[in-house]
């Protein structure tokens, strides 16, 4: 399907024709959509519709496997990721990820942090040090963190390690920040920070985010896309995809009558 | 089937009743053989250990009246005065164990870090049944390997070099001097690094390959290269199994007997360069058990047994004591 809704803001990244195939399996098929700068976006749909699959191509952090492939074009600012590009490592540095799990690194809150700020730029302590308090800021993490940075990561409860995943995303300065499922396995305190979170973040980057709770698509993004067995069923802004939705599919599966 | 398995299709009412008119399990019967099976194997093991330590303790008894603390510091080894000290193959296995875990670790390391991450897809296989080969390899193998092609290899072409190139700095060069033999304590370390290899990279690879993939993701996903992933992401959450396989390799390295033997030359003799000649425990006892003629030589030869026991346990309960505070670190 095209976009027949208006898109204000500049295209971040621009899948073209996408197909990814997991071996033999077919899992996304033709896919066309459009992600906008300074925008939250989520993918809703049934589980195995495709979503993290869609996701993980973004950042090609499904090289890591055997037998993972995709064709078609996913243009990141014009420039096609799915060509040869060199190093991944630079690409997944512009495409930060999040995953359904905290997946906090065995070490201290501090270097959870300084670690990946170290990879691509040469800072002194203090710069880490300034670097590392403004993204657990950002994270809203710092106050309850601020006095045990260097206790293990994964000392902190499940919504504080997700929370410090998001600011190891952030810190690394991406571009782009995709969240899969995020909050699965968060309780509904952690899920609104990290709900509120988005909305800040969202000021900065174009952000993805993969969900299975309505309500929070609804509440945190500006456009929704709808996925099906591999395909895009629809694409809308979030009010209208979720006040009135164009397909019967989409209305069935966001009033609960499937998936 | 049995009656066992009929019972437990029959129906509850058919069930066997006890004295008091309960109904009872269907395999109740069963339960006290199992205890009492499963029970005395474990209690073997214990048994097995202690009988022996006993042994080993009752036989070097002599020995140790004889010779007390001095055993362990004398390098006297002279089967005609019946004068006995065990400093020579004491230091011998702790040297080429060194050399051994020296060269050995960082290549499993490597080995296991090739195989889990960069390693195309096609070839992990075929090299993981390799090391799992290199593993299979009788010891006898590898002793005479290191002793017909190793030894004379070494002894034309890499001691010379060692000895003109190293042997000449000060300090350092204490550790290659004299003639170039070829056998001797560096040999049979490197001839022992090859054994525990395999051991090492093969528990590593299995220990690295149950990393979550969500961590090794959540790494790569910020722009982390191989070498970072590895280095502070893969090796620390596994670190627990790695020591694991490292002491693993240890205990194979201290008490491996045959390869060494055959490349240690067996001198009783405590000298600075690796490059010569020594002796281990296991060598020692392996070449002069059948000669052991005398009681105190017997005797004495037990107690390096217990020796090496002792030893095995020290490094045993070290790793654990590492491991524990590698721990409170961590959580700290």
């Amino acid at each position: 399907m095209t976009h027949t809704v208006p898109l204000p803001k500049p295209a971040k990244i621009v899948a073209k024709n996408l197909n990814f195939y997991y071996g033999e399996a077919h899992a996304l098929k033709e896919l066309n959509i459009t992600f906008q700068d300074r925008t939250v976006t989520a993918l809703i749909g049934p589980s195995g519709c495709g979503k993290s699959t869609l996701l993980r191509t973004l950042n090609r952090i499904c090289d890591l496997y055997a037998g993972h492939r995709a064709t078609g074009e996913i243009l990141l600012d014009g420039e096609n990721i799915l060509s040869d590009i060199g190093d991944v490592s630079l690409l997944r540095a512009r495409v930060g990820m999040v995953f359904q799990k905290p997946t906090p690194f065995p070490m201290s809150i501090f270097d959870n942090i300084a670690f990946p700020l170290g990879m691509y730029r040469k800072l002194t302590r203090s710069e880490i040090e300034d670097e590392v308090e403004s993204a657990l800021r950002k994270a809203a993490l710092w106050d309850e963190v601020k006095d045990k940075l260097h206790r293990s990561g994964l000392s902190l409860s499940g919504g504080q390690q997700q929370r410090l995943c998001i600011a190891r995303a952030v810190a690394v300065r991406p571009e782009v920040i995709l969240l899969d499922e995020p909050c699965s396995a968060l309780d509904p305190i952690s899920t609104a920070q990290i709900d509120e979170l988005m909305w800040e973040l969202r000021e900065d980057y174009c952000i993805v985010i993969v969900t299975h709770n309505m309500q929070q698509a609804a509440r945190v993004s500006d456009y929704v896309g709808f996925m099906y067995l591999g395909e895009l069923v629809e694409f809308d802004s979030s009010e209208a995809l979720f006040a009135n939705p164009r397909e019967q599919r989409t209305r069935d599966y966001i009033t609960g009558r499937f998936g | 089937m049995n009656a066992e398995g009929l019972s437990v299709v029959a129906t509850e009412t058919e069930r066997p009743l006890d004295s008091a008119g309960n109904r009872v399990p269907s395999g109740l019967g069963l339960e006290k053989p199992f205890r009492w099976l499963t029970g005395s194997a474990a209690a073997f093991v214990v048994a097995a250990l202690g009988g022996m330590l006993v042994v080993l303790l009752v036989e070097s008894l002599p020995a140790l009246r004889r010779f007390g603390f001095s055993f362990l510091i004398s390098d006297h080894w002279n089967p005609v005065t019946d004068s006995f000290g065990a400093a020579a193959p004491i230091a011998g296995t702790l040297i080429t164990s060194v050399i051994a875990m020296a060269v050995g670790v960082p290549m499993a390391f490597g080995i296991a870090i090739f195989l889990n991450e960069i390693c195309p897809y096609k070839l992990r296989g075929p090299i993981g049944i390799a090391i799992e080969l290199l593993a299979a390899v009788p010891s006898i193998i590898y002793g005479m390997w290191g002793l017909f092609v190793v030894a004379p290899l070494f002894a034309d072409h890499v001691y010379p070099v060692l000895i003109a190139w190293l042997g000449p700095i000060p300090g350092l060069g204490l550790l290659f001097q004299g003639p170039p033999y070829g056998i001797g304590m560096l040999t049979a370390g490197l001839i022992l690094a090859i054994m525990v290899l395999p051991f090492i990279a093969s528990v590593s690879r299995q220990v690295l390959s149950t990393v979550p993939p969500m961590l090794r993701e959540a790494a790569y996903g910020l722009g982390a290269t191989k070498w970072e992933v590895a280095r502070y992401v893969l090796v620390p959450h596994a670190r627990r199994g790695l020591l694991g396989g490292v002491m693993l390799g240890l205990g194979r390295a201290l008490g491996e007997t045959m390869a060494v033997t055959f490349v240690i030359g067996n001198s009783h003799r405590i000298v600075a360069s690796l490059l010569q000649p020594g002796t281990t425990i296991s060598a020692t006892l392996a070449n002069e058990f059948t000669e052991a003629s005398g009681d105190i030589y017997l005797s004495s030869l037990v107690e390096l047994g217990l020796i090496l026991t002792c030893l095995t346990f020290v490094v045993l309960i070290a790793a654990r004591l590492m491991l524990a505070q590698a721990d409170r670190s961590m959580a700290r």
